[in-house]
């Protein structure tokens, strides 16, 4: 036995030196090397982008595209026009920590937490996640089933795609085909720039909206659920987890950070224009006086739409919903998959066999069966969850994102790609803002709740 | 980084990733802490100061509560 091999624990002792695992991820990554000297650079952006777009585009799920265009519908476009694009860079900042880290320590959040400063933080984070993923994973399914009652089409039918989709998703035994099937599906959430256009927006009212006036009416309840729920739907600790680890599956080392970069501005791009798609189309509903679109989950933004703007524009958010909920139940399903492999020390990659990875795979399916099994309750208070689930991630995220920054700045793991005092200071900033949205939302429902203070 | 392999021609990209391939041109292409066998190993502890254990114990406390809260109040609005 060498020096190396008895310095390895002993699960480790007598491994081959190269795993399934290592040949799919090397496959890939001579395609990127090849790229890379042939000096091909649409080819190599093509085959580094995945991670950033379908982080960010996962976040643009069901519960945050029915969010932004509720907000429209209720409270019109100022604020928000600017405010979603803004929210998406701060989502850049963090989402930019989260690659670099899995990039270069080739190691998912969930692991390096847990080694690095202990179980109960890394049970806390997985738990965290656990607890978001699912309440997420729900409204997922809801917004499914709202884009599908518009086509008269039952619960039933929104909970077998949505689980049909991710079995499909994890048949192909590769890192690379899942990452290309979802990104295939997320380009879809273009629909809602479809529906924003179908609705043939004031112009005039949207660019005075980047002054971000007028201020939406209501009290200051409002005004932090609002932010609350709007910061949710842009940076959550699914997404944290996700991109770390799918960055560490996918191969990527520290010559892919340039790219990476690019993978999740254009990932923030994408997202925060599509988001106010969804938010244009709701302004369409201003003047409607909200009925319809309470009762959503009997189909009322789509319906109301149609209404309003006629019925491509009702059939393009329709779809969209349908697509938002799906894209976000493979995100959401593959980031608890990772964490639960991560915390349990077993097998976490898309790179690696059903067999050779069982927990993985079980975590994935498992959680979207069980929120689906949820869905299907009857009397379950879907609408109420759907409503809360981005609340709920952004009062956990703190946490999460406190890690991030310690992760970056950590030189024994990072080495010379630690955070630099600028990106320090914006992280830093970007916590607090975070961090005070969520805990003053928090007090204040809490608040509400005890009737210390008024819920108006 | 900048000690990368040389490029695979074409062909034998695909030629060196068949199960009876040799496995060393295969790990050309990863670095060497990339190996599954080598994350495996475990990172050490992090080394923190009392002051930064006491903060992650403020934050521990903080997130309780706060979760504590908004699950409250979430559960008394159904």
């Amino acid at each position: 036995m060498s020096t190396r091999e008895a310095a390895l624990p002993s699960p480790l002792r007598g491994q081959p030196l190269l795993t399934d695992e290592d040949a799919a991820r090397s496959r890939d990554r001579a395609r990127v090397q090849a790229a890379r000297s042939e000096r091909r650079r649409w080819r190599l952006l093509w085959l580094l982008v995945g991670p950033g777009i379908l982080a960010m585009l996962g976040e643009n799920d069901g519960p945050s595209m029915i969010a932004y265009a509720s907000d429209g519908a209720q409270y019109g476009l100022g604020l928000f026009v600017p405010l979603i694009p803004l929210l998406f860079g701060m989502s850049f900042v963090v989402q930019e920590m989260s690659m670099r880290i899995g990039t270069v320590t080739h190691r998912g959040y969930g692991e390096l937490v847990l080694q690095r400063y202990g179980r109960a933080w890394g049970w806390f984070g997985a738990g965290d996640l656990t607890l978001t993923n699912l309440v997420t994973l729900v409204a997922e399914f809801v917004a499914i089933r709202v884009g599908l009652a518009y086509f008269h089409l039952g619960a039933g039918i929104a909970v077998a795609l949505g689980v049909v989709l991710v079995m499909f998703t994890l048949a192909g035994g590769r890192y690379w085909r899942w990452e290309r099937t979802v990104l295939g599906l997320a380009l879809f959430n273009g629909l809602f720039l479809l529906a924003a256009l179908l609705v043939h927006p004031d112009l005039g009212a949207l660019a005075s909206s980047l002054s971000f006036t007028p201020l939406p009416g209501g009290g200051l309840h409002t005004l932090l659920l609002l932010l609350a729920s709007t910061i949710g739907a842009t940076v959550t600790p699914w997404m944290l987890f996700f991109q770390q680890s799918a960055s560490a599956d996918k191969g990527m080392t520290p010559s892919d950070l340039r790219h990476g970069r690019y993978d999740t501005a254009l990932g923030a791009l994408l997202a925060g224009v599509f988001g106010v798609g969804a938010l244009v189309a709701g302004a369409a509903l201003a003047g409607h006086g909200g009925a319809g679109i309470q009762g959503f989950a009997g189909a009322g933004f789509p319906q109301a739409l149609e209404h309003t703007a006629g019925r491509a524009a009702g059939i393009v958010f329709a779809l969209g919903l349908i697509e938002a909920g799906a894209v976000a139940i493979l995100t959401i399903s593959a980031s608890t998959a990772y964490a639960a492999g991560e915390c349990i020390g077993a097998a976490h990659s898309f790179n690696t066999s059903p067999r050779g990875a069982a927990v993985f795979y079980a975590a994935n399916l498992g959680v979207a069966v069980l929120a689906a099994l949820v869905v299907l309750i009857p009397g379950a208070p879907l609408l109420s969850i759907a409503l809360n689930a981005n609340v709920l991630a952004t009062v956990l995220l703190p946490v999460s994102l406190v890690f991030v920054l310690l992760l970056a700045n950590d030189r024994e793991l990072m080495g010379r790609f630690a955070n630099t005092r600028r990106a320090n200071a914006v992280a830093i900033a970007v916590i607090v803002l975070v961090a005070a949205c969520g805990t003053a939302y928090g007090i204040d429902a809490f608040l509400a709740s005890i009737h210390v203070v008024s819920a108006a | 980084m900048s000690s990368a392999p040389p490029p695979p021609e074409p062909d034998r990209e695909e030629s060196v990733v068949g199960p009876a391939a040799p496995q060393e041109p295969l790990i050309e292409y990863l670095e060497p802490d990339q190996l599954v066998r080598e994350t495996l190993r475990r990172v050490p502890p992090a080394r923190l100061s009392h002051r930064a254990r006491a903060a992650l114990w403020a934050l521990r406390v903080f997130a309780v509560a706060l979760a504590a809260m908004v699950i409250y109040a979430f559960v008394s609005s159904l």
